[in-house]
């Protein structure tokens, strides 16, 4: 069974994946849902949810729903150019260290370990403040540039273990080329290693992009849920009563991070056989209960 | 035969699947008499380490030992017990070799310490009493009791595998299971352990259940040999009987597969 | 031996290993040739340098003295021409079915890619039938095997694809390391049957390592004993198993289980009540060879 039809038949995966596919359809077909744009004034400050208004407004009469169908675009693109670029990076330097050894490991250990050992949040804080009121590509690039560590360490010990099977060896006593043996016998080995990386990647991309802009790193012009969080926050949302207006943003990135969680385990669970105990040990407690045996 | 060590009836062990049920052993009966070296053969995965993990109670969900088996170890129905009773009779009544079982000795405890836990846990014994007995059931396997102050990485693979069997003798088991125990070893170091196995159970009078896929060591040390295929017991005999006048087709399959030291290097008939 | 050249040879090689302060003689003056149509078997037991010997030849290691020598002349060096010459001539067949097929391609995946390389003249229908014949050779349906992926096979099947594909490069040498202990009995005997094939049909030199002596009087016209390194005993299969002269190899036939000898009897008793000696003797290195008789020598362990 492929790794799709085995994803499909898997329940957490099916939510996570809805719950994906629902964020993404959002974002595409925002301007077909709301009849508002994301930017203008378009109610009176903090007003409650309405019919007119079905998640109520800012305190810049921004409408607080059109905002979250367009925020979504930015959350995901953030999310999805960063996972990528975190995942490339550290699948082609963890294949190549584990596969050649020697003294190309030792070099792109000694980067990984260096990368590693910097704390990430106060880095990119840093960079950020440095950069100022960054921008969500450079949000994105960053994070990318910065995140690839931990995907090296693992794909790098998978692949020294997948390396010592035969049918590497075998591939080498043929004449295969090292590119053809790294990215055609190894990475397919390893594509739930790199599944569980990306997903992980982006929902870090997601949280980490709007921590930033929580924190006021971001571009206050962006329409993002990070944005969202930080206007709210500053115009006291809370203390005022708007609740909608904070909540809002919280709920998605909640929503979209579970998701993604979901679809984590999902693969994990396929890809380890022995997580998957599901309705084998149902239908075993159910026997010994009926007493039709013993252990 | 008369008052067996080990009788099993009617056993049947499955293991359960989320829709449907692999059955891996299929109504086995047989008996291992006082003293008997009892051999099971197959090949892989015909159910016999099932049978010796049910006999030892070892067994881990998914799999079930359907009701209406028995296993009775000197009239005792061993599926029956409760936990309690299941420790006592481990090592004491029963005493289990893997394959891998020299390294299951743990790395950072000496050999002596090693018989001492066994010793202490089930007889109470004192450190110096437990040092003597573990000396003797050294020297029982060959192996001087100067090796007692020992870790398991100073000894070879097969040293290894003696300790453990001297471990297993510490309470004087009655059956002795013994599951493909030489089959990561050399022939030679085989050969001297399962020698002094073969001499041991004459001396010490303790039955052996052994399971190997290996015919021709089976019949060369055993009693009595059981053929096992697909979870059924096909064909039970005297080791010279199943090796000489093999009753079922599988038997006669199988011998006629394994090529020969010395002779015609096959027996005649023989298939693909 | 015979009276054709061989293919594949190693001349006086030595390899030794150094592991914290202890160094590991690996192989000793090491000599053996390997000839068309021939199969030579190298049995000892683990650690007994026969693994090494394999990888000396498939040139995952380089020789510390001696020479590894192709058609007659020494392989040096790694120039690309030269490896990619030698490694369409030289294939190995592994010991784990499991292991030795990449559980994410198929099997047509596994038979194209050593045809891709090494005869990429071979196009379309041409390689379809090539495919397709040496998958006969190894006695499966290509209809039913090629779409199949490895886990759908079992592992006898596995072997047959695995040896399928060492054939689909046109070798003239097979090393096939173990290629039956871990396969059940009942499907060891086809495996050693299509060694025995291929080497008649196709001329093949084949080295077939193994720790089973009896499987090695099945398929080898000629044998090795080694032990620590150093090959004690050679020559002609039926007399060295028949008339051993060296200890070790006395040992080492007494102990191989045999049905038809209980416990109490065995061929060479007194080998078995030296084992120690025996052992430790064998170990030590002997440069002196003494002939036995046509086409059988031993080195004799030094008193």
């Amino acid at each position: 069974m492929t790794l799709l039809t085995q994803l499909l038949r898997n329940k957490k995966a099916m939510v996570g994946v809805t719950i994906l596919a629902i964020v993404i359809l959002v974002a595409i077909f925002a301007p077909l849902l709301t009849e508002y744009s994301p930017t203008q004034r378009v109610g009176r400050p903090h007003q409650a949810p309405s019919a007119d208004h079905l998640l109520g407004t800012t305190r810049l009469g921004h409408d607080v729903f059109t905002r979250l169908l367009y925020g979504a675009r930015i959350s995901l693109a953030v999310g999805f150019g960063a996972g990528l670029l975190i995942t490339l990076i550290g699948t082609v330097l963890g294949i190549i260290a584990g596969y050649k050894g020697g003294v190309v490991d030792e070099v792109i250990t000694f980067l990984t370990n260096m990368v590693l050992v910097i704390p990430n949040l106060p880095l990119l804080l840093v960079l950020a403040a440095f950069i100022g009121q960054a921008s969500p590509l450079v949000i994105a690039v960053i994070l990318g540039f910065t995140s690839w560590a931990w995907g090296v360490r693992v794909t790098r010990s998978e692949t020294l273990s997948i390396r010592q099977r035969d049918f590497v060896k075998s591939a080498e006593m043929l004449g295969e080329p090292g590119w053809r043996i790294m990215s055609f016998e190894i990475f397919p080995n390893l594509i739930s290693i790199v599944g569980i990386n990306f997903i992980g990647s982006v929902l870090f991309a997601v949280i980490t992009e709007a921590t930033l802009e929580f924190l006021g790193l971001g571009d206050p012009n962006t329409v993002s849920w990070g944005i969202m969080l930080y206007n709210a926050q500053n115009a006291s949302a809370l203390s005022v009563g708007a609740w909608w207006d904070i909540l809002t943003p919280c709920f998605a990135l909640a929503v979209l991070g579970l998701g993604l969680a979901l679809i984590n385990f999902a693969i994990d669970e396929i890809a380890n056989p022995r997580l998957r105990t599901g309705g084998m040990l149902a239908r075993w407690t159910g026997l010994i209960r009926r007493g039709e045996g013993t252990l | 035969m008369s008052d067996p060590v080990l009788s099993i009836r009617n056993l049947s062990i499955d293991y359960i699947g989320a829709t449907s049920d692999f059955h891996a052993v299929k109504n086995v009966s047989f008996d291992i008499g006082k003293g008997e070296f009892f051999g099971l053969a197959g090949e892989s995965g015909c159910g016999k380490s099932t049978i010796a993990f049910a006999i030892s109670r070892l067994h881990r969900p998914p799999a079930l030992i359907r009701s209406g088996s028995r296993i009775l170890l000197d009239g005792r129905d061993v599926l029956t017990l409760d936990d309690q009773a299941l420790k006592q009779m481990r090592w004491r009544e029963v005493a289990m070799v893997f394959q891998s079982a020299m390294n299951s000795l743990n790395p950072v405890l000496s050999i002596e310490r090693q018989f001492y836990d066994v010793l202490k846990t089930h007889t109470g014994m004192s450190r110096t009493e437990a040092r003597a007995r573990a000396a003797e059931l050294l020297k029982l396997v060959d192996i001087p009791a100067d090796r007692l102050t020992a870790y398991p990485h100073q000894l070879s693979g097969g040293m290894r595998q003696r300790v453990v069997i001297a471990i297993c003798l510490a309470l004087n088991p009655k059956l002795l299971i013994m599951d493909e125990p030489t089959t990561a070893l050399d022939v030679v170091v085989q050969r001297e352990i399962l020698e002094r196995i073969h001499k041991l159970r004459q001396e010490l009078g303790f039955s052996v259940l052994f399971i190997t896929h290996d015919l021709a060591l089976m019949v060369q040390v055993s009693d009595r040999i059981g053929i096992m295929l697909e979870g059924e017991l096909v064909e039970v005999n005297d080791a010279q009987a199943i090796y000489r006048t093999p009753q079922h087709d599988y038997t006669r399959k199988l011998w006629a597969s394994i090529p020969r030291l010395t002779g015609k290097p096959i027996a005649e008939g023989a298939t693909q | 031996m015979t009276d054709t050249a061989p293919i594949l040879a190693l001349d006086n090689v030595s390899k030794v290993f150094h592991r914290g302060g202890s160094t590991v003689h690996a192989a000793r003056a090491v000599s053996f040739a390997l000839h068309p149509g021939r199969t030579l078997a190298l049995v000892g037991e683990s650690g007994s340098g026969k693994t090494t010997a394999a990888r000396l030849i498939m040139r995952e290691y380089r020789p510390d003295q001696g020479r590894l020598l192709f058609r007659g002349v020494a392989v040096e060096g790694s120039a690309v021409r030269d490896m990619r010459a030698y490694r369409s001539a030289v294939q190995m067949v592994f010991q784990d079915p499991f292991s030795s097929l990449n559980p994410v391609h198929t099997i047509r995946y596994h038979l194209e890619r050593p045809m891709r390389l090494h005869q990429p003249d071979l196009k379309g229908a041409a390689r379809e039938a090539a495919i397709a014949e040496v998958l006969s050779r190894v006695k499966l349906d290509p209809a039913l095997i090629l779409p199949k992926y490895p886990h759908e096979l079992s592992g006898g099947q596995r072997q047959r694809i695995s040896i399928a594909r060492a054939l689909a490069v046109n070798p003239e040498v097979i090393i096939a390391d173990e290629p039956t202990s871990m396969l059940d009995v009942s499907v060891r005997l086809g495996i050693l049957n299509l060694l025995n094939d291929m080497k008649r049909q196709l001329k093949l030199a084949v080295l077939y390592i193994t720790h089973d002596i009896a499987t090695a009087r099945y398929v080898a016209e000629d044998i090795m004993v080694m032990y620590a390194g150093q090959i004690v005993e050679w020559g002609d299969t039926e007399s060295v198993l028949g008339n051993p002269q060296h200890p070790y190899t006395r040992l080492l036939l007494s102990a191989v289980p045999d049905p038809d000898r209980r416990f109490t009897e065995t061929r060479f008793d007194d080998e078995l009540g030296r084992i120690d000696v025996i052992r430790r003797q064998s170990a030590l290195e002997q440069s002196e060879v003494r002939e036995i008789g046509p086409n059988h020598f031993i080195r004799p362990m030094p008193a």
